[in-house]
């Protein structure tokens, strides 16, 4: 029963990502193999530093503590084959501490990128290999957080002793790993696995996943890019633009989609909920907004279903901070 | 100065070009074709005689040279723009190239061909100017001739000082990749227009020692161009330089922020001994450096086994 299984992996990874806020790392023994291998890009000297239970347990156990910490899943991927599966997934994190007699508080923003390949065992299905990559973005609070996690530079240049990415899409973005994958998806699952197949091969420039994610006949206008055409022009502008950073994150949140009758054709409200800066004014963290989710834009964007698959059509997308209520306590923010 | 430059073009020249492995070629007019007519294109950039190149181009292509100054998208169409852009190639008192890296692929009557050219424009006063034009070319054939339906130049100034004619007609970006402004973006988009993308079953057409060939050309593609899923496919699994998966890992990290990378070679020797292959290739620009790659044949495929730099020329 392969939708039990997905059913499955969906909770427990929600599972791990709340070991992080509760630090308990007796919780990882149900969700990991003994074996599990781990890379950690925020671990000090090396990414394998925190490598093996022992060190995915002292992740957990050490994740920097702070009064508030709301985490929101986004871009989740899963392809399962037999008894294997992979998935990858943005998890958008907000640690935030009050400070006494101020109503705004200090914070720190960034996103944890997350690949990891799972096995079935008798106990259920299990993590045997986890990739975090952890993409600093704003905040006050970043100098706490470098006394226990490294974040490297923020551009992508070789130089003696760099450190790299602990997830390398070549090989962890699951329609890489798992190309044959059981059809255990919704009309509304494979809408938003196709979303997240365009942005996780663009987070890590593998063009030929973001392409593919695309309709052939894309005709989104994308001035500020400097193209106004087709598919081709748009992805080779936004690949120009990805190739010098470290690290990009585009987590997407859903709302109210619509589909056509003949289910070939559905519109969707999204938001980008991290990693596209306002021009002056960053958002501020206050005492009054602490359990209240924001993202960095807002618009609508367009599916087709081409050739049997669900791809990504025409959008728009309009830059701007949206407060979009209470975060989720299943932490999966999407909400439909 | 200028003597040796030429003497070195010169002796190039002879083994440049082509690869010719010294066994009989398979039947395959259409390659054997497209090969000549594409040699006959990249003449005319040294000759300037464009009256063949109805025989070379379709009149309506679609073509695209970054060089070109007055669109972001070098587009500069149809066999006039063809023709224009051979014109305006700066003149200079020798042009030399070499063909390198060259790959095509077959289907019916489509083709796509890959390769990078390496060129050098020197003056008599020993100013000389080295880039490698990547050129990527869509063939179709038609009352069984091949012509080129759609060109897409990238020019890469490399190594030397621009010389003056060139900085005054073509439009060169910057080193790193930055969108800002009207920036003009690479005009091959490697995931759309590699022969591996174009045409995904090619007829099978080569011999043993151009598949070795082709396996290190798809490598360095694969590096050029960031599509690091053709460097997994033709890295053996026991590749001996590194982890397979580190040495992708970081040559990515480390050349994904260059607008182009380029890594033409000529092919000198490849010797075939079962399921193993040895090739010795020499790099065109920068000049001399040799490689000596070591590949495996396993599951009908060849992979590289290890690639070692050799002696400088």
């Amino acid at each position: 029963m392969p939708r039990i299984d997905y059913d499955e992996i969906k909770g427990k990874f929600a599972e791990f990502v709340e070991t992080w806020k509760t630090k308990d790392s007796a919780k990882l023994d149900g969700l990991v193999v003994p074996q599990v291998s781990c890379l950690i890009s925020a671990a000090p000297n090396a990414n394998d530093e925190w490598d093996k239970l022992i060190g995915i347990r002292h992740f957990v156990e050490t994740y920097p503590k702070t009064d508030v910490l709301q985490l929101a899943i986004y871009c989740y991927a899963c392809r399962l084959n037999g008894n294997e599966a992979q998935m990858a997934a943005h998890v958008i994190c907000e640690s935030l501490n009050y400070v006494d007699g101020q109503e705004e508080m200090d914070a720190f923003y960034y996103a944890i990128i997350a690949a990891a390949h799972w096995v079935k065992s008798d106990e259920g299905w299990k993590m045997d290999e986890i990739r975090l990559d952890v993409y600093p973005f704003i905040g006050n609070l970043r100098e706490y957080f470098e006394q226990t996690w490294y974040f490297g530079s923020k551009l992508a240049e070789a130089v003696d002793g760099v450190r790299l990415p602990a997830i390398v899409g070549e090989y962890d973005l699951p329609w890489v790993r798992l190309p044959e994958a059981e059809d255990v998806l919704t009309e509304i699952e494979q809408i938003k696995e196709a979303c997240a197949k365009k942005f996780l091969g663009a987070d890590y420039l593998v063009n030929d996943l973001r392409i593919t994610a695309r309709s052939k006949h894309i005709t989104t206008n994308a001035v500020r890019f400097g193209v106004d055409q087709g598919r081709r022009e748009l992805v080779s502008a936004l690949r120009y633009k990805r190739q010098r950073d470290r690290y990009w994150a585009h987590p997407y949140r859903f709302e109210d989609i619509e589909m056509n009758e003949d289910m070939t054709r559905a519109i969707c409200r999204i938001y980008r909920v991290f990693g596209w800066k306002q021009r002056n004014h960053e958002y501020v963290w206050t005492r009054s907004n602490v359990n209240i989710e924001h993202t960095c834009n807002c618009g609508y964007q367009e599916f087709v279903k081409e050739d049997g698959e669900w791809r990504v059509a025409d959008g728009y997308l309009k830059l701007g901070i949206y407060e979009v209520g209470p975060y989720s306590e299943t932490y999966y923010g999407d909400k439909i | 100065m200028y003597a040796v430059q030429i003497k070195e073009i010169k002796r190039r020249e002879n083994i440049s070009g082509f690869f010719h492995p010294p066994i009989r070629r398979k039947m395959r007019k259409d390659y054997d074709v497209i090969k000549q007519t594409f040699k006959a294109f990249i003449d005319t950039w040294k000759s300037r005689k464009t009256d063949e190149l109805n025989e070379i181009v379709k009149p309506n292509v679609h073509a695209y040279f970054s060089a070109v100054k007055e669109a972001t998208d070098g587009g500069q169409h149809s066999s006039f723009g063809v023709k224009d852009f051979i014109l305006d190639i700066p003149k200079t008192d020798e042009f030399e190239y070499a063909i390198c890296n060259y790959v095509c692929r077959i289907k019916g009557k489509d083709a796509q061909q890959v390769s990078e050219v390496a060129c050098t424009a020197a003056n008599h006063d020993g100013q000389y100017f080295k880039f490698i034009a990547v050129i990527c070319n869509s063939w179709v054939k038609e009352n069984d001739k091949w012509l080129i339906s759609e060109m897409r130049v990238d020019i890469k100034h490399f190594e030397s000082p621009l010389l003056e004619q060139f900085a005054e007609t073509w439009h060169f970006e910057e080193p790193l990749a930055v969108l800002s402004g009207l920036v003009h973006l690479p005009c091959i988009f490697s995931e759309i227009d590699s022969p591996y993308a174009k045409i995904p079953v090619a007829e099978d057409l080569l011999t043993e020692e151009e598949k070795v060939e082709e396996c290190f050309i798809k490598f360095n593609y694969g590096i050029d161009w960031i599509m690091y899923r053709y460097v997994k496919e033709t890295l053996a699994d026991d590749f001996k330089n590194d982890d397979k998966r580190h040495f992708i890992a970081y040559t990515k990290f480390a050349n994904q922020r260059y607008r182009y990378t380029c890594h033409p070679y000529i092919t000198k020797l490849i010797e075939i001994n079962g399921n193993n292959a040895v090739g010795m290739f020499e790099t065109v620009i920068p000049e001399n450096a040799e490689m000596q790659v070591e590949f495996i044949k396993e599951k009908d495929k060849w992979q590289i086994l290890s690639i070692e730099s050799g002696q400088e020329g």
